[in-house]
């Protein structure tokens, strides 16, 4: 709505490319095939470490807390905590393996040629920008510490948006494991010497299904819902929407963009407020004053809106819906008449600085002038007085679909009011302290001998001031909480705001999964692919395609990875052969690839590939 | 009191305020008329915003330009100490039960009023304090008369 990009534009562009499946080099002369497939495996190993690196770079960013665990202690960690120490560890097998036979993430082979490397090159791409969006929100303090730079920062680092995020991660390594390895193992002819980088790329897949196989076992363990999957991608661009400008004579849901557009914006313009109280020019009375009473204009006019919405709500039948949304306006008038207590607080208060006008102020004023075209059909003049026309229910909500929409608006708004409540309070507690609230001297009884205009505003006024904004606090979150409600009941996409604070609280709470009362269907399982096995692979390679005869190959497909994986689970470690002589050759390698991409947490214990004596952690990035 | 009596009262405020701005002379007279006007139009504002209905953002907003624009004249380096007209425009200022539309009206022509007298006031005052005080009033007057007959401040 607010037109700006978010995590999940790039991720989908990720997943478009890596559904599709590799092609094969078109059918040439024998020789000329060898030199493509030669090519191709050097182009896709490059394109992968690409990959990897910025995987990496995901996942080093949600260990930064339990990155030192040692080995012994990571039984006392939280399944996604292991499951995100192990992905580190596959991702830096992964490269190190890659690396050793020459593999460079910054192509010194040129453009890719070749069609997975083209699209694996893509897929980093993609994954780079995903991770520069989200670090937007982030930015380096005096100290040199990341601090949270916007609202969504502390939504990023929760433990569900993580959670999901290592599932994205994962999801990546398994699409990517078997197009690499089914390239790795083809049988197509080569050129005399690539099979140890041949073999080299099939390790690194295995080490991505390794990867996959310590994700989904946190993802048994303690599910990630669809609703935290949907949070990650609707984490937006830090940046601030362009200024919607009425012109006038909008419909309902252009009004409902600018609405959200301008509540985006006094969300954006709002948070600086307490930091900057101390010294900004801008932290004015003119500012506190606009700020407050155009709240209390948002409020009223959200106030109107609901009850039109409750009406044609009951008028649909929603009974239900309408009663919540009644409750919803209550709550609205009660905000409003709090921000009003609020406006009333600087009739007798001033600041240090005049004449400068806070952004946030600004903004509040657009909301105001967005929520009153709105709510009213004609504008405010001395002649319609306070019989003004508002809008009907009918011309509100044509069709009872349309209903979600102007909630969603409404909500966006009295989101903004409750975030610019709570950095409005903060504001006038830091400028308190600062000595910078001031009174008219004419204010001040006939006692007070001050020979200025203004003076410093006597504690009991500073107190009754932020006494009034905690109230009005109170009164906003309360509002945004009633609308809410209806969202949630309407699926209204506002729920959004709701997600993200209770990912944030959960994770306050340290208690994200005791949190959850149910155990959702995990969202991670849906894009599991079938992906044939040795035998199966054989029969199509063949030409087979009685269904019959490919159900059969499947089934001894997985009676052989059973078989292998209890086998080896039986084996001492004695008895049992160094793993990397098992993918020495490209039929017992097709076997263990097979195993590992059961994700069965057995197998990829007793049968992960060898570890690489230079895997590391992928070294640290600078901020950009 | 009836509402006849009422609206008399009003346009007696009214009345009495602007009389007060078009009969003062010499910049601290108009700056003590016009502080008298903005401290005034507060609680007349205050006193009417909840019954303002489809004028609520209106009444609102304007209250906070009557203190801003209170705020503004009170640093003209001009400004007596006390002003004589205090008290007895205190003293007329109209009740809750007056009609919004009337009470809009009337501020709406007061405000008016107020912004012209302090543009004035700024092109013959000399000293520079006195000049920005009353630009910055004269802005926040205006922005008073914008707000209460439909126009974008």
């Amino acid at each position: 709505v607010t037109g700006r990009a978010t995590f999940g534009d790039f991720m989908r562009v990720a997943a478009r490319y890596l559904g599709t499946l590799a092609d094969l080099p078109p059918a040439v002369g024998r020789r000329r095939q060898a030199a493509a497939m030669t090519r191709q495996v050097r182009e896709a190993s490059d394109g992968l470490l690409r990959v990897i690196s910025v995987m990496a770079r995901y996942v080093a960013d949600i260990n930064t807390a339990f990155a030192d665990v040692p080995a012994r202690d990571r039984h006392l960690l939280s399944a996604w905590a292991r499951a995100s120490i192990e992905a580190q560890e596959a991702l830096g097998n992964a490269a190190a393996f890659l690396r050793e036979g020459g593999a460079d993430q910054d192509a010194p082979h040129g453009t890719p040629q070749t069609p997975l490397a083209i699209r694996l090159h893509a897929v980093a791409a993609s994954l780079t920008t995903g991770r520069d969006l989200v670090h937007t929100h982030f930015a380096p303090g005096s100290d040199g510490v990341r601090r949270d730079h916007s609202d969504w920062a502390p939504v990023i680092t929760s433990d569900r948006v993580t959670h999901a995020l290592l599932g994205e991660l994962a999801c990546c390594a398994r699409q990517i494991a078997p197009q690499g390895a089914e390239l790795a193992l083809s049988r197509a002819p080569v050129q005399r010497g690539t099979g140890a980088a041949r073999r080299r790329l099939n390790a690194a897949c295995q080490w991505l299904w390794v990867l996959d196989a310590a994700v989904q076992a946190a993802q048994r363990e303690d599910p990630v819902p669809p609703d935290d999957r949907q949070l990650l991608y609707a984490i937006p661009v830090n940046a601030r929407p362009s200024r919607p400008i009425p012109r006038g004579g909008e419909p309902v849901t252009a009004l409902c963009n600018g609405v959200i557009v301008a509540a985006e914006r006094v969300r954006h313009a709002a948070r600086p407020l307490p930091a900057q109280a101390t010294w900004s020019p801008a932290m004015t009375s003119t500012s506190c004053r606009l700020s407050a009473a155009a709240a209390a204009a948002v409020s009223q006019n959200c106030e109107i809106l609901l009850r039109s919405l409750a009406a044609r709500a009951a008028q649909h039948g929603s009974r239900g819906t309408s009663a919540q949304l009644v409750e919803s306006a209550d709550a609205a008038a009660r905000a409003s008449a709090s921000w009003l207590r609020a406006a009333h607080g600087w009739d007798l208060v001033t600041t240090d600085t005049r004449g400068y006008l806070s952004q946030a102020a600004a903004d509040m004023k657009d909301l105001a002038r967005w929520t009153e075209r709105f709510a009213y059909t004609e504008p405010a003049e001395t002649t319609s007085g306070p019989s003004r026309a508002t809008r009907s229910p009918a011309d509100l909500a044509p069709q009872s679909g349309d209903i979600p929409i102007v909630v969603a608006a409404v909500h966006h708004a009295c989101e903004a009011l409750t975030r610019l409540a709570d950095a409005e309070s903060g504001q006038i507690e830091a400028a308190g302290r600062a000595g910078r609230l001031l009174v008219p001297t004419r204010s001040l009884p006939d006692t007070f001998d001050i020979p200025r205009p203004f003076a410093q505003a006597p504690p009991d006024r500073i107190d009754s001031l932020l006494f009034t904004y905690r109230d009005v606090g109170t009164a906003s979150a309360g509002a945004t909480a009633k609308v809410a409600t209806v969202a949630e009941t309407v699926s209204a996409h506002s729920r959004i705001l709701t997600a993200a604070k209770n990912a944030v609280n959960a994770s306050r709470e340290g208690s994200a999964a005791n949190a959850r009362n149910h155990r959702p269907e995990p969202v991670m399982t849906n894009d599991r692919r079938h992906h044939p096995g040795p035998v199966e692979r054989v029969l199509y390679d063949l030409g087979v395609t009685s269904p019959a005869l490919l159900q059969r190959g499947s089934a001894i497909d997985q009676a052989s990875q059973q078989l292998i994986t209890d086998a080896a689970e039986t084996l001492s470690l004695r008895q049992a052969r160094p793993i990397e002589e098992l993918s020495r050759s490209p039929g017992t390698a097709e076997l263990i690839n097979h195993v590992l991409a059961s994700a069965d947490s057995r197998a990829t214990a007793q049968l992960r590939p060898p570890t690489h004596p230079q895997a590391e952690a992928e070294p640290p990035q600078a901020e950009p | 009191m009836s509402n006849k009596e009422q609206e008399a009262d009003d346009m007696n405020w009214t009345t009495w305020a602007q009389e007060a701005l078009n009969q003062a002379s010499g910049l601290d007279e108009i700056l003590c008329a016009a502080y008298d006007a903005f401290e005034d139009m507060l609680p007349v504002i205050r006193g009417h915003e909840d019954q303002a209905g489809g004028m609520f953002a209106a009444f609102v907003l304007s209250a906070a330009s009557a203190a801003d624009g209170r705020d503004a004249v009170a640093t003209a380096p001009s400004l007596p100490p006390l002003c004589p007209h205090e008290r007895a425009i205190a003293a007329g200022r109209p009740d809750g039960e007056a009609r919004v539309e009337d009470v809009a009206r009337g501020l709406a022509s007061l405000s008016e009023l107020l912004a012209s007298r302090l543009v004035d006031a700024a092109r013959s005052a000399a000293d520079p304090g006195d000049q920005a005080a009353c630009t910055e009033a004269a802005r926040h007057a205006a922005n008073i008369h914008a707000l209460l007959t439909g126009g974008e401040p």
